[in-house]
């Protein structure tokens, strides 16, 4: 049951920031498998809700020059659907099987998913690891910065009063990149991650020239990448020895908090470098 | 709020009031007085509200019912015609996939949408479509037995 | 004319149409005229006094009906000890407590006025695990623990939070430790768990203004409902009608009585109005009874050989603030603590300690589950300990013809096979074909494992099933019983059941759907896997009335003695001339001479079953004879450990039960693997995490992990049933329900434990605990 609000389905941008900008206090809805949980639970009773549904700058999934450019309202089916997606970040695809069920991924949209700022989301580590760009429209105009800096805490993001989030932009791997994106969950089913890692390898098969991204999920307030492990790996020929090395350094700095309902500090300390070793066995086969 | 949608729920015509934060769920239910459909988290985890939107099976619960302004809405009551049940239906009863019946309309129609995307489809399929779905009673062997069952005897 | 038996065929389920259908009918689905809604405001403290409720804001709601909290509410609730208000009075006791309640024209209305009430608390020190509750300075939770009503076979303990002690002594516990060559001392625990029904509790209560009061609900058991509420308000029990309808699930959870003295008492406020509450998925863990809660300890004595001669048993259940089915969970779990072995010198003590935490109530397998994982866990470290194998350990103490049990049974032959069962999981985990991956990995181990176990009915001595058989004009059978269906297949067995006495087509047989205590006839409670075997026989006997009843009728038409009359497929006939017969269409309604004279009437018969010979529990040593009837069995597992990343995939679940004649394969079956993907959840991913203060941290399905189609589907079940009749079933079909989920979890503990020499001592087994024992094996060894 939720608790009486006034809802606008606006037709266009400018209704839309309109909108945004005058009401005190509104939620936005795009999937609303986030939002009517937490309005369900009274954890938030804004007094207006803006279907963003009908945005068509929010939507599709277009190349831009060398950057993939994804609406915010693309769900997570759509991405699971989407070619340019399986071709290009095949991470994002071993992301989108995992997250919810087909149900939820009909109406949950990569927007969502972004702005919830869940540490452990699945498109978190993933979109953190290809560097995207998020694309933000508020009546003052657009602006567009890096992931990274977008999300600044659990459930926190730079997203400004009246501002929305219109798209997601990815910059194109260079060719013969590999991705993979891993994760441990409670069951094998539907389920929330306990810990995932996003890997990248460029140039995987001169070890000179190859470059490792690593984003580790759900270890930090927001989905953060492993700069001293890509550093440690760089261009180096990967020994047992050296992934050995890995799984203690990924683990440097690391402060899970101690009150996850889904994993202890110690176990997601220990799979961020399992998981990365794991990822890396499969993507820098043959 | 109030708003007036139009929508056409099990093949027939409906254009009726709801308030703002009625959810589809609730609107299914309290308004049209389809039961069928039932609330088991309101939280999208458990799948008993599944119904299809445009032939996309979603959770209903999760939905407002002004979202579907304009959609088609299937729910478990729109499936069988008169005494004749759907194949899916035979094939729960038939495979002993219905214990308490509480998940079964909305398995149900998780399955249907499969069986519409894909007429032939894989044991990969056939778990993805069903993973987010819970059941307490059977264990799920006989489930995934009803669909499978389905499948094999599709031309 | 010899006629098919309906035993042991897969007839579809009667309810089968309605449930693929959506037409079945559960309590948030029935709708009546003024219906009232009601939400519930619930503490947010573990223990405090109530200074205020304040409900004028909310009582100001337009549409507010009424404002309801449980200052001055006299009326105490409870299954054995009655010790349970409505909704709190003047303390609460747990979070989630019921402090007031909210009833509205609407649903809107209710949440509205809700949000606006606001209660003030004075907290007290709060108590969460029993070992501190039972310690002699803990915060008392019940200081009236004297005053309270109680059913003579329990022991509370006035002035502590103990409110159920179950004593068992066999032997010379201290004797056998001495003589004993090797003892071997471990703890275990099983946390609190929640059964996690799909269907939400419902309750709709209305109290007429002729002073009836009735009650819609989604309940096990409908005429304890009808007496709880009778007894606690004052009524006579005529004057209380309860209604239950199909049920989405209750695993003992929606046994007893739960939310309907809440629904009931607020539902005074509102006379003339039926009120509806239903719960929230929140509500369900904390708004209604948990289970488990159970921390332990063993300490066995045996011989080299593996004989075990002694074992002296601790039990602590964490009960909750109200001793609901807890205490009685207490006794079932004490007398089961031992395991299916003979053991001759036994010291159990079994404790229901109150905790400030939502009370424990009746959960799938009752005590048997929790007894089983520490029983065949300290089995498996026996085994370890004396480098037996494990199976020759069990195989050399289990209960055979001949054994005496815990309390003092002599076991025989009918009591089922429990050697033949072990052989038949060791048989199949020997077969051992591997599915899935069969390229070995350095990181994955392979281990076998399995658990014995054994359940009896833990119920009232005097639990008692009843049925009615009536005819329509065309020989078709209405069949009345008081049990429900919760997905468990009553009405389809028992229809089966009474096609079979009668001798008819089963499409002739008619099992009323809704259970109504103003018509059906009374039914204990359904629980206990029992309603095969007591519904049946009561079933069976009212169909014997019935038939005898026809019969008579014949012999009148006839001009011949009854005794000269036979029951024959759908008729009865003259035995000395089977040519001469009448269906029983023509005679179960009466006759009428060729004048026109009448003969007879409508015939009903009417059966009912009480075990027989079941006793109290002796308070000093806790013999007694206790269990009506037992079923033995063992399960077995075949588990992958992933040493790197901790996942155990269970790959392969067997279970060989005991049960006597199946009466519907696929619904037996259905019910046993069923059961083994519950244990699953318990095994594996279930646990109710609290706050230091006391608030249930996991109270959805997001973070309260059960069971997924992705979990069970990389799972092979095999099931074998064996088939001694149980003597006092009419067809010898034996209980089989919940022995499913008794052995789960320690089987497959102990393939864990063969397969990475890691040993589990707590539930649920998670891949990070799997890691974290990793770990500090290695760190020893540095």
């Amino acid at each position: 049951m939720l608790r009486p609000f006034d809802y606008f389905h606006p037709n266009d941008m400018a209704e839309t920031l309109t909108l945004l900008d005058q009401e005190d206090e509104t939620s936005v809805l795009a999937g609303g498998t986030d939002l009517l949980v937490k309005m369900r639970r009274g954890s938030i009773r804004p007094p207006v809700v803006v279907d963003i549904k009908g945005l068509e700058e929010c939507q599709g999934i277009r190349w831009e020059g060398d950057r993939l450019s994804l609406g915010s309202l693309t769900t997570f089916n759509d991405l699971l659907r989407s070619q340019e997606a399986h071709k290009h970040f095949p991470l994002l695809i071993d992301a989108a099987r995992v997250m919810g069920c087909y149900e939820v991924r009909e109406r949950a949209t990569l927007g969502g998913n972004v702005v919830n700022a869940s540490p452990g989301a699945e498109s978190g580590s993933p979109l953190a690891v290809l560097e995207a760009q998020v694309v933000l429209k508020g009546r003052r105009g657009e602006r567009q910065m890096s992931i990274g800096h977008f999300w600044q805490g659990v459930g926190k993001t730079d997203l400004a009063p009246g501002e929305l989030l219109v798209r997601i932009v990815i910059p194109r791997l260079p060719e013969g990149s590999r991705s993979t994106y891993l994760r441990r969950s409670r069951v094998q089913g539907m389920d929330l991650a306990s810990v995932n890692v996003a890997v990248v390898v460029i140039n995987p098969r001169l070890p000179e020239s190859r470059e490792i991204r690593v984003a580790l999920g759900a270890v930090a307030p927001t989905p953060i990448r492993a700069r001293e492990v890509e550093t440690l790996l760089r261009g180096q020929e990967i020994t047992s020895s050296l992934l050995s090395q890995m799984r203690d350094k990924i683990q440097e700095g690391l402060a899970p908090r101690t009150t996850s309902l889904r994993a202890t500090p110690g176990y997601k300390k220990e799979m961020v470098g399992v998981l990365t070793e794991m990822a890396l066995e499969v993507l820098l086969k043959g | 709020m109030k708003h007036t949608i139009n929508l056409r729920v099990n093949g027939e015509e409906v254009t009726t009031d709801v308030k703002s934060h009625r959810t589809l769920l609730e609107f299914l239910r309290d308004q049209l007085h389809l039961m069928g459909v039932k609330e088991g988290c309101g939280d999208g985890e458990c799948g008993a509200c599944t119904v299809l939107l445009n032939g996309e099976p979603v959770r209903s619960c999760l939905i407002l019912a002004v979202e579907a302004q304009n959609s088609e809405i299937l729910t478990i009551e729109g499936l069988a015609e008169g005494e004749k049940l759907h194949p899916l239906q035979r094939a729960f009863i038939d495979q002993g996939a219905v214990q308490c019946g509480f998940c079964t309309p909305g398995l149900i129609m998780g399955a249907k949408a499969l069986l519409d995307r894909h007429s032939h489809p894989t044991e990969e399929q056939i778990r993805e479509a069903i993973g987010g779905h819970l059941c307490r009673c059977t264990g799920y062997e006989t489930i995934l037995q009803a669909i499978r069952s389905v499948a094999k005897m599709r031309p | 004319m010899a006629e098919k038996s309906w035993l042991g065929r897969s007839i579809a389920r009667v309810d089968a149409v309605d449930k693929v259908t959506g037409a079945a009918e559960y309590v948030a689905d029935i709708r009546l005229p003024n219906t009232l809604h009601m939400k519930v405001v619930r503490s947010t403290q573990a223990h405090a006094h109530i200074v205020k409720v304040d409900t004028h804001r909310a009582e100001q709601v337009h549409g507010v009906v009424a404002v309801v909290t449980g200052q001055n509410c006299p009326y105490l609730f409870g299954s054995c000890i009655f010790d349970q208000p409505p909704m709190a009075t003047h303390k609460v006791r747990f979070v989630g407590e019921p402090v007031a309640a909210v009833i509205g024209r609407s649903r809107d209305v209710a949440l509205e006025a809700m949000d606006l009430i606001r209660v003030k608390y004075e907290p007290l020190p709060a108590v969460f695990d029993p070992q501190q509750a039972i310690a002699p300075k803990a915060p008392l939770l019940h200081e009236g623990l004297g005053q309270y009503r109680y059913v003579p076979s329990f022991h509370p303990q006035p002035g502590t939070n103990i409110f159920h002690h179950y004593k068992l002594r066999k032997g010379d516990v201290n004797k056998g430790l001495q003589q004993a060559d090797v003892v071997v001392e471990n703890r275990y625990q099983f946390p609190h768990i929640s059964h996690a029904q799909l269907e939400p509790h419902g309750t709709i209560a209305l109290w007429e203004r002729n002073g009836q009061l009735k009650i819609w609900s989604s309940a096990q058991s409908p005429f304890f409902v009808r007496h709880s509420l009778a007894g606690a308000f004052g009524l006579p029990h005529a004057q209380v009608k309860v209604v239950v309808p199909y049920i989405g699930g209750g695993f003992g959870g929606k046994s007893d009585v739960t939310i309907e003295p809440l629904v009931a008492y607020a539902a005074r406020a509102a006379v003339g109005y039926p009120v509806r509450l239903i719960l929230t998925r929140e509500e369900m863990f904390s708004g209604t009874v948990l289970g488990r809660g159970c921390w332990a300890r063993i300490k066995t004595g045996v011989q080299k050989d593996g004989t075990i001669l002694s074992e002296e048993i601790e039990l602590l259940f964490g009960g909750g603030a109200y001793g609901d089915c807890c205490i009685n969970i207490v006794a079932g779990a004490g007398h089961n603590a031992p395991g299916p072995y003979e053991i001759p010198n036994l010291k159990v003590d079994s404790y229901g300690v109150y905790t400030n935490t939502p009370p424990v109530g009746a959960y799938r397998g009752y005590g048997h589950p929790e007894a089983h994982w520490m029983a065949e866990r300290q089995m498996e470290m026996i085994a370890q300990k004396l480098k037996i194998n494990p199976v020759t350990l069990r195989r050399r103490n289990i209960l055979r013809p001949g054994s005496v049990n815990a309390f003092g049974q002599k076991m025989d032959a009918s009591h089922g096979d429990l050697d033949k069962c072990i052989q038949q999981v060791v048989h199949e985990l020997q077969k051992g074909t591997v599915r899935g991956s069969s390229k070995k990995a350095a990181h994955k181990v392979r281990g076998t494992g399995i658990a014995a176990f054994m359940k009896s009915p833990v119920m009232a001595t005097n639990a008692a099933s009843c049925a009615t058989v009536n005819f329509g004009e065309d020989g078709t059978v209405n069949v009345l019983v008081g049990c429900t269906e919760m997905g468990q297949g009553s009405f389809t067995v028992l229809s089966q059941i009474a096609a079979e006495a009668l001798k008819v087509p089963v499409e002739k047989v008619k099992i009323n759907r809704i259970i109504d205590t103003d018509v059906n006839p009374y039914e204990w409670q359904t629980v206990a896997s029992s309603t095969t075997w007591k519904v049946g026989n009561a079933i069976a006997r009212a169909v014997g009335q019935a038939i005898q009843q026809i019969k008579e009728i014949a012999a009148e038409a006839w001009g011949v003695s009854s005794e000269e009359i036979e029951h024959g497929p759908d008729r009865v006939f003259l035995r000395k001339n089977p040519k001469k017969f009448l269906p029983l269409s023509s005679v179960a309604m009466g006759r009428v001479k060729p004048d026109g004279q009448a003969i007879g009437g409508p015939v009903v018969g009417y059966g009912r079953f009480v075990p027989q010979g079941l006793t109290y529990p002796d308070p000093e040593t806790g013999q007694g004879n206790l269990a009506a009837e037992w079923t033995f069995g063992c399960q077995g597992a075949d588990v992958e450990v992933d040493l790197r990343t901790g996942h155990i995939q269970v790959i392969r679940l067997i279970t060989a039960i005991d049960a006597g004649q199946i009466v519907n394969p696929i619904l037996a079956r259905g019910q046993v693997v069923g059961a083994m993907v519950y244990g699953l959840g318990a095994a594996l991913s279930e646990k109710v995490i609290y706050s230091p203060e006391g608030w249930i941290r996991n109270d959805s399905l997001t973070d309260y992990k059960v069971p997924t189609p992705g979990d069970a589907s990389s799972i092979e079940f095999k099931v074998v049933f064996l088939d001694t009749p149980l003597p006092d079933s009419v067809y010898g079909a034996r209980p089989l329900a919940e022995h499913g989920t008794v052995s789960v979890a320690p089987a497959i503990a102990n393939a864990i434990g063969h397969a990475t020499e890691i040993q589990f001592f707590a539930l649920p087994m998670t891949a990070e605990r799997v890691v974290e024992k990793l770990k500090m094996k290695e760190d020893r060894r540095c």
